[in-house]
């Protein structure tokens, strides 16, 4: 099975960001996830002793759709960024993407490959690192693992040396090899689980959370590495991350997806033009005001008698910023964009659904965006 | 092949960090055949053959029992609950390898391990019961197929095993299932006493299992013991209940997986 998106017909035609990528460079396409859904079927635990007692009884079950539908193409070298509040199906799509989970419907395509059939070829070209479970043997040292991992990709010695010194160097590995994993620290077993996924030197690679927990200076050097480790060797990876740091530094691209669906796919700066519809407006004031003088104006960020900002719809800056003018003993205005940080803080935390006037901000199939 | 290798010799010294759980573990193995020497020295007191075992072929059994318990009585069952419900599955699942041959290669190299203490422990225990053993011998034309036996016992037990741990996908630990499993082991699958020993009708049951396939078949063979008086007749046994146990765990590892993955993966 090495077929590409091109000989792909449902592939190609899904959308149009699907479209363009298969007609410009088919070879290119690297994944593809074509209307991907995923339904969990989870049994329902109602509350309540004799609730309970009856639920051994007569389960019944409830549909989560934790992928919806979603559309998206990643070519060959891209680094992009996967956000998502939690339990978005950030991971859902990631383990379809790996095979370690079905699709319910539609299909993905890694290298040309259906990933859940789970072909020795394609294992070969990808690794996954999930964040939160290690695939490090416990008790042993790294370098252990790393052998296994040498012997199950089927890596030659000298390829083997040649890529283990070069992830030492960058990931300084050299002191940590000998040490059972179990007595390193979080990041430093974060760098080994980063070293033993990369020693086949996979095509893609699917980071799940790796910097989860780390402190900031680990956060960093992670971060770091995964920039100079796709720049080196064009790889194509797929990041999640709670942290904006991890996204900012490295991704041109992200997608967005929420309560399963892809709510964007497009430049990072483009997201906050695009969810960030309100503005900053700061105001100095020589007079005090009351909160409740300035609550007709816009929603209060920040209030001290004497100086103020507000968040004001981007439609109505101009007209609200006249206004304050000609009511209040202004000293000094500033109209600021949003911060990309914030906007997705708010998407994160789940505040865009209720803030923007429509639930869904980008009706179906735009979601391509940049 | 060096990958199978590696994967021992990595199991190898992962278990030797678990030497003292492998020590009480060994404990939990051996103690029941040393307590049933115990039982029978005091039986034979009284009569001189008990279901036409003599004292002699009793304690010979035994000492088979313990022989089996050290190298063949595998422990897969855990190893796969943990992986199970820690998640761990799904780091093994994406990688292009045989899951099953390392968890096979896991099995031996703990069975490796337990050695170090078992082997003192049979010596120790041949040198109490030596005087009791003389007069047991076994023929040497006899010693390939028991040789094969042993081998095929060990199969069997990884297939019933890798069964019981799937069992794993369902339910949130496995201890009660494995727990009943010794149970019945212990008493139809002839670890305490042979099954001749049974009541009629329960020793239609045990011959109905497959853990006799793994303690009663070598065992027979060994004391020339075969109920079906023909060694053969046991090795096809045993190689029937591989087929049917290699299958069996094959639908249970597939259902188990989409259950696996319903969940969540």
């Amino acid at each position: 099975m090495t077929t590409h998106a091109p000989d792909h017909p449902v592939a190609a035609s899904s959308s149009a960001h699907a479209g363009d990528a298969a007609s410009a460079a088919g070879a290119d396409v690297t994944i593809v996830a074509d209307h991907l859904t995923k339904v969990y079927r989870v049994q329902k635990k109602p509350p309540g002793l004799m609730a309970s007692l009856r639920a051994v009884f007569q389960r019944t079950y409830a549909e989560v759709r934790a992928v919806d539908d979603v559309n998206v193409t990643i070519r060959r070298g891209e680094l992009v960024g996967f956000l998502g509040p939690n339990g978005a199906g950030k991971t859902t799509t990631l383990k379809m993407m790996a095979g370690l989970l079905e699709p319910t419907g539609g299909q993905v395509r890694v290298l040309g490959h259906e990933p859940f059939k789970r072909e020795r070829a394609f294992q070969r070209r990808f690794a996954l690192v999930l964040g939160q479970k290690n695939q490090l043997w416990w008790d042993l040292p790294a370098s252990e693992s790393f052998l296994l991992n040498k012997e199950i990709y089927g890596v030659s010695d000298a390829e083997y040396r040649r890529t283990l010194g070069e992830l030492s160097d960058l990931l300084e590995l050299g002191p940590l090899l000998d040490v059972q994993v179990r007595k390193l620290s979080l990041g430093e077993r974060m760098k080994c689980e980063l070293a033993a996924a990369l020693l086949h030197q996979p095509d893609v690679l699917f980071l799940d959370e790796p910097t989860i927990g780390l402190d900031v200076v680990m956060q960093q050097k992670i971060r770091e590495f995964i920039g100079a480790y796709q720049r080196e060797h064009q790889a194509t990876i797929l990041l999640t991350s709670h942290y904006m740091d991890d996204v900012k530094a490295l991704c041109e691209r992200v997608v967005v997806i929420d309560q399963g669906r892809l709510i964007f796919d497009g430049a990072l700066r483009e997201l906050a033009r695009r969810f960030g519809d309100a503005k900053l407006l700061t105001l100095d004031l020589d007079a005090p005001v009351t909160r409740e003088a300035l609550a007709e104006y816009g929603e209060i960020v920040t209030w001290e008698p004497a100086r103020v900002s507000l968040r004001v719809p981007r439609e109505q800056v101009s007209a609200t910023a006249a206004r304050l003018l000609g009511a209040l003993q202004v000293h000094d205005l500033a109209i600021q964009e949003p911060d990309v940080q914030d906007v997705i803080r708010s998407l994160f935390s789940g505040q865009l659904r209720e803030e923007s006037p429509h639930p869904s901000p980008l009706p179906e199939g735009e979601g391509e965006g940049g | 092949m060096r990958l199978y290798l590696t994967m021992v010799r990595l199991s190898i010294a992962d278990a030797i960090q678990y030497r003292v759980e492998s020590a009480i573990y060994f404990l939990y193995e051996m103690l029941p055949p040393i307590m049933m020497a115990f039982v029978w020295l005091t039986v034979y007191q009284d009569q001189s053959t008990v279901a036409g075992y003599a004292l002699a072929e009793m304690l010979a059994y035994t000492v088979g029992v313990m022989v089996l318990r050290g190298t063949v009585t595998l422990h897969v069952e855990w190893a796969l609950d943990h992986e199970i419900r820690q998640g761990l599955l799904s780091t093994q699942l994406i990688r292009p390898f045989n899951y099953w041959a390392f968890l096979f290669a896991d099995a031996i190299a703990w069975r490796f391990v337990r050695l170090l203490f078992a082997v003192p422990a049979l010596l120790a225990f041949l040198y109490w019961l030596g005087p009791e053993l003389r007069g047991i011998t076994v023929p040497l034309e006899r010693i390939p197929v028991l040789a094969i036996s042993v081998a095929l016992a060990y199969v069997v037990c990884f297939y019933l095993k890798l069964c019981l741990g799937f069992i794993g996908f369902w339910t949130n630990d496995i201890m009660g299932i494995t727990t009943l499993y010794e149970v019945i082991a212990s008493v139809l699958g002839g670890i305490l006493i042979p099954i001749a020993l049974l009541p009629e009708w329960l020793q239609v049951i045990a011959r109905l299992l497959p853990i006799q396939a793994i303690y009663s078949i070598p065992l027979a063979i060994m004391l020339g013991k075969s109920e079906g008086a023909d060694p053969w007749w046991g090795i096809a046994l045993q190689l029937g209940w591989i087929v049917v146990l290699s299958a069996l765990a094959m639908v249970l590892w597939r259902a188990g997986l989409r259950q696996y993955e319903s969940v969540g993966g």
